[in-house]
């Protein structure tokens, strides 16, 4: 049985991806996740005397399936010898391009209510732009004149109130 | 008499305009590889309920439609499947373009798509009203065990680890809770905030599982193809009368499994034009060339494709249970129009149940007309670059899951589902399952406890309902038949 954490590396292209630690991370967050709601739902009303559940009679039976479906999968890959291997994959993972994204979309949402929206959003679609190799001289221009347009359509057409 | 009468009604102006537009946009999307329908129908329902409910639903019908017909563009120019129903396309399809052959693959493509769309949805106005008939004999235990199996089937045939499908889906059976309780009016995990009291708005998680964070998995993975600068071949485009008769008995017998697989919840297109290709190729006299560019194997693919769509629509509107990832999404749109999909959708809305057997049909004839039209330029879609379609993307999830309640909470809600997408499908989890299990979490919640408030209880109430009964076993087979499956195959491997 193989214990040894495997760790990310690139061979010829080729990519090892760490299934068994994300498994086994992910499993233990929704155990914890469980164990929660397990405590928490304890404390709901109770069920009728004539057989009604209580409020907390469904969270705590789904999350005692999810705690037992968790320890399945924690075992499964430690039973796992087998390495997957994205034979497929070409290029490297694009981490920075990823936290990048996903940073900026929360810069977006953090600025939602402080900015305008067409400025807002023209920030948002540069360092998108910039993140994902588009060249500054058509990102400005594009963010400024897309975010515009769908400012006009959403708020006026639509009647979506985006922030002023 | 009620048809006619619904696709008089559909023909008024504005219900065509929306519906054209979503064919339009259902093609773009189905033709640029990366862009999913579900992703489209996800991203653009919120934007719908600004329309008027004939209207928002004639332009859904026409994205899903038009998406799963053009995903076999670039399943044919480009090897490339736009969607995941269109990867059997591509083994005929690309190699009678670089036969010289793109344009008569292009018209088959849109020819027999059409086709399988009027057939299933033929399908879907004979049996829809006796099916919804026999659902009225539904009770709560029933309901609940339908909600199981729908769930199973989902689990069972779409995703490789049956486990980590089922502990996925019970997470969204968790998720499914927040918000108040249906019978005690108790806030259950809302950590007192008002915006939670209503529960987690699929649709918001929906935007994030299959728009952003399909968005964050392509960035990661660095995913991105073109066709910048390759030229096409074209040719004619419509086949002739001698190929229409000799593809005729497989067609046949492609449209009968089609609709039957559609029908069955959790299976889509992928999973029939896989089926038909294989029995077809069997009993076809071409069966040599299957897979190197017959006509044949393209159409057999393009027809079960959209052969698919009535089936899913059917067991969706007369059960309440969805066929696909599409129709998962359509419920929560039609629920969001105050319309609860199931038996008495045909009893309180009987006219609007005609109307969408009416919107399919007119959605398949602009799909012919449409397509055969734009044949010549629909290459030159797949010019879009890949970096584009992410920003482009991105920026609707926000608005679109902003314009949901306009509300900045259910932004952040689909941010965090757009992470949480993205962390599943990096460790091999299916995401599937947790969408389905948040749209049937409800049912499944609120009729096992009216189950047991029925019988003081009692559990025996599953087993002494026939139709329960037979779901829950069907459902258990679904998920312990594959491990059971596995289990035998490995000791029949260790033995050997």
């Amino acid at each position: 049985m193989e214990h040894i954490h495997l760790y990310l590396k690139y061979i010829l292209g080729k990519r090892v991806i760490n299934l068994k630690r994300g498994e086994i991370t992910l499993s233990i967050g929704l155990i914890f996740m469980a164990v929660y709601a397990i405590v928490t739902s304890l404390h709901f009303p109770a069920g009728t005397t004539d057989g009604v559940p209580g409020a907390g009679y469904f969270p705590i039976i789904v999350s005692c399936f999810i705690i037992i479906l968790s320890v399945i999968v924690i075992i499964m890959s430690f039973i796992k010898t087998e390495i997957k291997e994205n034979i497929e994959q070409k290029s490297k993972p694009n981490i920075k391009g990823t936290l990048g994204t996903i940073l900026a979309t929360l810069l977006f949402l953090i600025l939602w209510n402080k900015l305008h929206f067409i400025a807002n959003s023209s920030i948002y679609i540069i360092i998108l732009g910039i993140l994902y190799g588009k060249k500054l001289k058509f990102i400005i221009p594009l963010s400024i004149v897309s975010s515009i347009i769908v400012y006009l359509i959403f708020s006026n057409v639509l009647n979506v109130m985006l922030t002023r | 008499m009620d048809i006619m009468n619904a696709i008089m009604h559909i023909l008024q102006p504005a219900i065509m305009l929306y519906m054209l537009i979503g064919v339009a946009v259902g093609a773009i999307i189905g033709a640029l590889p990366g862009l999913s329908v579900v992703m489209a129908i996800s991203i653009l329902t919120p934007l719908t309920f600004f329309l008027a409910p004939d209207q928002g639903l004639a332009m859904l019908i026409g994205i899903y439609n038009g998406g799963v017909w053009a995903g076999g563009i670039s399943a044919i120019l480009i090897n490339t499947p736009g969607t995941p129903a269109s990867i059997m396309s591509t083994l005929d399809g690309y190699a009678m373009t670089k036969r010289g052959e793109a344009g008569l693959a292009l018209g088959i493509n849109t020819i027999y798509s059409v086709m399988g769309g009027l057939f299933s949805t033929f399908i879907l106005s004979i049996a829809a009203f006796p099916l919804a008939n026999f659902a009225l004999r539904f009770g709560p235990p029933e309901y609940f065990a339908l909600a199981l199996f729908g769930l199973s089937m989902m689990i069972s045939v779409s995703e490789k680890s049956i486990v980590k499908g089922l502990l996925v889906g019970f997470v969204g059976f968790l998720i499914s809770t927040v918000g108040l309780d249906s019978m005690y009016a108790f806030q259950r995990f809302t950590f007192g905030n008002e915006n939670l009291l209503t529960g987690i708005p699929f649709i918001a998680v929906m935007i994030g599982l299959f728009g952003a964070g399909e968005v964050f998995y392509q960035v990661y993975e660095n995913d991105h193809k073109t066709m910048t600068g390759i030229k096409i071949k074209i040719g004619r485009i419509i086949p002739t009368f001698k190929e229409f008769k000799k593809y005729g008995f497989v067609s046949a017998i492609t449209a009968v499994i089609s609709v039957i697989i559609g029908a069955i919840p959790g299976t889509g297109g992928d999973i029939a034009s896989i089926v038909c290709w294989d029995t077809c190729k069997k009993i076809s006299k071409d069966s040599e060339n299957y897979g190197k560019g017959s006509a044949e194997g393209l159409a057999v693919t393009c027809l079960a494709n959209n052969g698919v769509i009535g089936g899913a629509l059917t067991t969706m509107l007369t059960l309440g249970i969805p066929g696909d990832a599409v129709t998962a999404v359509l419920i929560g749109s039609l629920m969001m129009y105050g319309l609860q999909p199931g038996p008495m959708l045909f009893v309180e809305h009987k006219s609007f149940v005609y109307g969408i057997i009416a919107m399919m049909i007119i959605a398949n004839i602009i799909i012919l007309v449409f397509g055969l039209l734009t044949t010549k330029i629909s290459a030159k879609f797949l010019n879009l670059k890949q970096q584009t379609i992410w920003i482009g993307v991105m920026v609707l999830c926000v608005i679109g899951s902003f314009a949901i309640n306009n509300s900045l909470s259910d932004v952040w809600i689909m941010f965090t589902a757009g992470i949480f997408g993205f962390i599943l499908r990096q460790f091999d989890f299916p995401v599937a399952p947790l969408i389905l299990a948040i749209i049937l979490g409800p049912l499944a919640e609120s009729n096992l406890r009216r189950s047991l408030a029925l019988s003081n209880g009692s559990y025996s109430i599953f087993l002494t309902s026939p139709i329960a009964l037979v779901l829950l076993f069907v459902t258990a087979l679904a998920i312990f038949g594959p491990i059971l499956k596995k289990l035998l195959f490995h000791k029949k491997i260790a033995k050997a």
